[in-house]
């Protein structure tokens, strides 16, 4: 159907040539220097430090020297030296990593890198005479050892050679460095710790608990606070004092306010990246909001959100259903027939960018460039904006080829992080998925360096919009590698309705929201039982309570066993739980094209994935301490029955579905559900998945146990030391 | 299914819809500005003062010449700047929702012509310029989109801010 608004618009292409940044030039900077002054001579100047590309790791960094990109490839377990300028047939060095490594970060004369979990290492195919179907022996083992920051030198041969390590807090994560480049702030997810760093002895200086999955550190340009991200909850934490000891509190930025239901604060997922702009006034998270407005938007919407730092203060309003607004004739006649939307949101498309997991600062044109994980495209986003989602100045698609049955990318799959280049006329982009770098050009077409260097002025092909190079091969190999494509893409119509298994599952682990499960009548998509992420997302027919409450199940490290699956139990089998599931995450029905073998053949595809791919948290071993060891001999035994269900043999659950009595009132803005029979859940790395129940009422362990009435086991008699003792255990699970 | 007839009114409105759009469309080309906003002068070329004064008439806007804004995507629509209030006026873009987002209402008009129209010819948006505003309007065209032929589809959109510490407001149409 054609689009009546493109015969409208120009495209909005031609970025603005506006720079807001103020720098001086540094001819600028040197003629100040040379300037007569009355004052004594100054003793000879130490040369200007230039500022770094970044001061916040990614996935891929370019070193400031403009010589070299640097890519932290986790499912390799290695860190890539590619040499600039990008050429796809130049030498690429892999640098074998102690661990997985997650972030990397170039200073002038270093490169930082963290490592998850030393020892950690890549899901990797199956001898030969093991492949075929999924092996439980096939799964990836949980690393025991620390996090650790390396510090390693830049190498013409080798690559990169380590000069130092820091030991941190296990599944070490993020980096920021401070404007001088002295300390370096380093996440922990799983911990949910951060760690400063005394980048110059190489030691840390202190660790401070945070809440859930921290994961972008910024430290802001005075060098005494910083900002971190979350990966659940939509929380921002801001740390002062960081030259110790450090205080934390939470900050104030709603997720996508302009797209919230008036009146509410949405849940905020996916913040793996965060950015400031070169003056340090606004701070951009890039995040998923759960449940924000929009067409057909049953999970919600991507968004960038602003923070103003001179007062912590968001830098839009929340939305308000009374503003004004006059419409059409037409538009009021619409409206008034369509009951699936919620009055005047935003209409853009729910999806200008899906899942984004990586973020810069583009200071030549006052941009943002977002990678959005699951359409495999970087976004360009005017980042003077109130709201840069809303204010898409253009977007490039990564790749492009395509498997043909199930049409998911073979090359630029799933960006993952973005580096610029020092002039700021191009991107580079790893694409995790498919193990690719892809250099997107950013400015207008020019010649050749060829030509160029040839003193061609007319003659040479323009530089093409995009080049790659292919990093690696899955060492997944097949059916396991395309599991890991299909888990990361958003566009394949079929797995889903616009967000991929990452979306609610961000690395195989939860999100920590509580979903909608309800029975939709669309009026364009047809009908289907679906998961909105939030009530105010039904159409209007549907009141005060919508839904049955789900919670986000983590998935690495809990899909071992043959079944069956599902709330209640009623999938037989991981395959049959994700046909199901393919159905439940989208905005009513599901069309097939070509029948029920759609469903079966991308399931067969992931469920591999999902077993040998998924890379489960850390463990911390250690022998139990007495707490712990009474909490073993509470959950073991004959009076408390818990292990009665959660058989520790078999992870912890024995896949049966029992009533939970008594029977409680769903939580607020839910219905009650008729099947009271819960399959029991696996306890495995249950420590770091709050909120607990299928309907999240327990907000930390401590609150599941003192308010469990006895509806699994028997543990109202358990005194307080006790019940201490039981969390204790079950933190080690 | 939560489907309820159109008007019959709406109905020819919609089925005539593309009829309607295909003659306007050239005059829209025919109009549209040149987008070389180097041209005018910048809205904010003279310093906005502290002092709020009433809006401006129809009278007062009248001799008014475009200025540019900080940037524009949008050919075929004009800014103009009175004391503190900004106008951006669209004669020949068809104008389905006009909407405030977000941001303090104070002073904003929003309006669409002529008023009570099926498919209105242009619109304009007008609203002081102050410290600490932070809004953002959406200026909806027509479209072939999830709700049907002829529902709203953005044109695009408003963001005007003047945040504490920021020089000069900033205002993007994109």
């Amino acid at each position: 159907m054609r689009r009546i608004a493109l015969l409208l618009l120009l495209p909005a292409a031609v970025a603005c040539g506006c720079d807001a940044s103020g720098k001086a030039t540094p001819g600028a900077a040197r003629a100040a220097e040379s300037a007569p002054s009355l004052e004594a001579p100054a003793p000879p100047a130490i040369a200007p430090r230039p500022p770094l590309p970044t001061r916040e790791g990614g996935a891929i960094a370019r070193s400031p020297t403009d010589d070299a990109l640097y890519v932290a490839d986790e499912d390799h377990g290695v860190v890539r030296r590619i040499p600039l300028p990008f050429d796809p047939a130049a030498a690429i060095v892999d640098v074998p990593m102690p661990g997985l490594p997650a972030q990397v970060l170039a200073l002038d004369d270093r490169v930082l890198v963290t490592v998850r979990s030393e020892g950690g290492k890549p899901a990797a195919a199956p001898p030969v005479a093991d492949a075929g179907p999924a092996k439980p022996d096939r799964e990836p083992v949980s690393a025991t050892g620390p996090g650790l920051l390396l510090i390693m030198r830049p190498d013409p041969a080798a690559g990169l050679v380590e000069v130092a390590r820091v030991v941190l807090p296990a599944d070490a994560w993020g980096i920021g460095v401070s404007p001088d480049q002295q300390t370096a702030l380093v996440t922990s997810a799983w911990t949910h710790q951060v760690s400063a760093i005394d980048l110059a002895t190489a030691t840390r200086t202190w660790s401070l608990d945070v809440p859930r999955e921290p994961r972008a550190v910024v430290v802001r340009p005075d060098g005494a606070s910083a900002y971190v991200t979350h990966l659940v909850a939509g929380v921002v934490t801001r740390l002062d004092d960081l030259r110790g000891p450090p205080r934390a509190h939470a900050v104030t930025l709603p997720p996508s306010p302009l797209r919230s239901p008036s009146g509410k604060t949405l849940d905020g997922t996916l913040a793996y990246s965060a950015a400031l702009s070169p003056d340090g006034s606004r701070f951009f998270v890039a995040r998923h909001a759960l449940g924000a407005l929009g067409e057909a938007a049953w999970f919600g919407a991507a968004t960038v959100d602003v923070l103003l730092t001179a007062d912590d203060t968001p830098f839009a309003a929340k939305r308000d259903a009374g503003l004004p607004m006059v419409e059409s004739e037409i538009a009021r006649a619409m409206r008034a027939q369509s009951v699936e939307m919620q009055g005047n949101f935003p209409r853009a498309s729910p999806a200008p960018f899906v899942e984004p997991r990586a973020m810069v600062y583009r200071r030549r044109t006052s941009t943002l460039l977002v990678a959005s994980e699951g359409t495999n495209r970087v976004v360009e986003l005017d980042a003077r904006a109130v709201d840069p989602t809303l204010f898409v100045v253009r977007s490039f698609e990564l790749g492009g080829s395509r498997d043909r049955l199930i049409p998911v990318s073979r090359s630029g799959g799933a960006p993952s992080g973005l580096a610029l280049s020092s002039d700021e006329s191009r991107v580079y982009v790893y694409c995790r998925s498919t193990d690719d770098v892809v250099q997107v050009r950013l400015d207008p077409a020019t010649r050749t360096p060829a030509a160029r260097d040839a003193g061609d002025e007319d003659g040479g092909a323009p530089e093409p919009a995009q080049s790659l190079v292919h990093l690696a091969d899955d060492l997944l190999g097949e059916p396991d590698g395309k599991g890991r494509r299909i888990f990361y893409d958003a566009t394949d119509g079929i797995t889903s309705g616009g967000v991929s298994c990452a979306g609610c599952h961000p690395e195989g682990r939860d999100d920590g929201h509580v979903w909608h499960e309800i029975q939709l009548d669309t009026r364009r998509s047809g009908s289907g039982v679906n998961f909105l992420g939030d009530a105010d997302q039904a159409p209007l027919e549907h009141t005060a309570k919508v839904g049955f409450p789900r919670q986000t199940p983590m998935l690495a490290g809990r899909v071992a066993a043959s079944g069956p699956y599902g709330w209640h139990g009623e999938s037989r089998d991981l395959v049959a739980r994700l046909e199901a599931g393919f159905r439940l995450h989208r905005w009513g029905g599901l069309y097939l094209e070509y029948g029920e073998g759609e469903l079966l053949g991308r399931a067969q595809y992931l469920a591999p994935f999902l077993r040998h791919g998924l890379v489960p948290p850390p463990r911390d071993v250690h022998p139990p301490t007495p707490e712990e060891a009474r909490g073993r001999e509470i959950f073991t035994s004959s009076q408390a029955r818990c292990a009665r269900c959660h058989v520790p043999e078999t992870g912890y659950s024995d896949r049966m579905a029992y009533p939970l009595s008594p029977r409680l009132p769903p939580p607020a803005g839910f219905e009650v559900e008729p099947n009271n029979d819960f399959k029991t859940p696996s306890l495995a790395f249950v420590g770091g998945t709050a909120p607990y129940f299928h309907d999240g009422r327990a907000s930390t362990l401590e609150v599941l146990i003192d308010q469990n009435q006895d509806r699994m086991g028997h543990t109202s008699q358990l005194s307080t030391g006790d019940r201490a003792a039981l969390v204790a255990f079950l933190r080690t699970l | 299914m939560n489907l309820r007839p159109l008007p019959i009114s709406a109905a020819l409105a919609v089925s005539t819809f593309g009829l309607l759009l295909a003659l306007v469309r050239p005059e829209i080309s025919a109009a549209a500005i040149p987008a070389d906003a180097g041209v005018l002068p910048r809205f904010d070329a003279a310093p906005f003062a502290e002092e709020r004064t009433p809006a401006p008439t129809g009278a007062e806007w009248k001799p008014i010449d475009p200025v540019a804004l900080t940037a524009s995507s949008q050919p075929g629509c004009n800014a103009y700047r009175l004391r503190e209030w900004v106008r951006i006026r669209c004669s020949h873009l068809p104008t389905s929702v006009l909407a405030q987002l977000g941001g303090s209402r104070e002073g904003v008009s929003l309006f669409i012509d002529p008023p009570g129209s099926w498919v209105p010819p242009g619109g304009e948006v007008m609203f002081p310029v102050r410290r600490g505003d932070r809004r953002v309007f959406e200026w909806s065209t027509f479209g072939d989109s999830y709700e049907g032929v002829g529902a709203p589809e953005v044109a695009f959109r408003i963001s005007e801010s003047w945040a504490p510490g920021d020089a000069a407001p900033t205002i993007l149409v994109r």
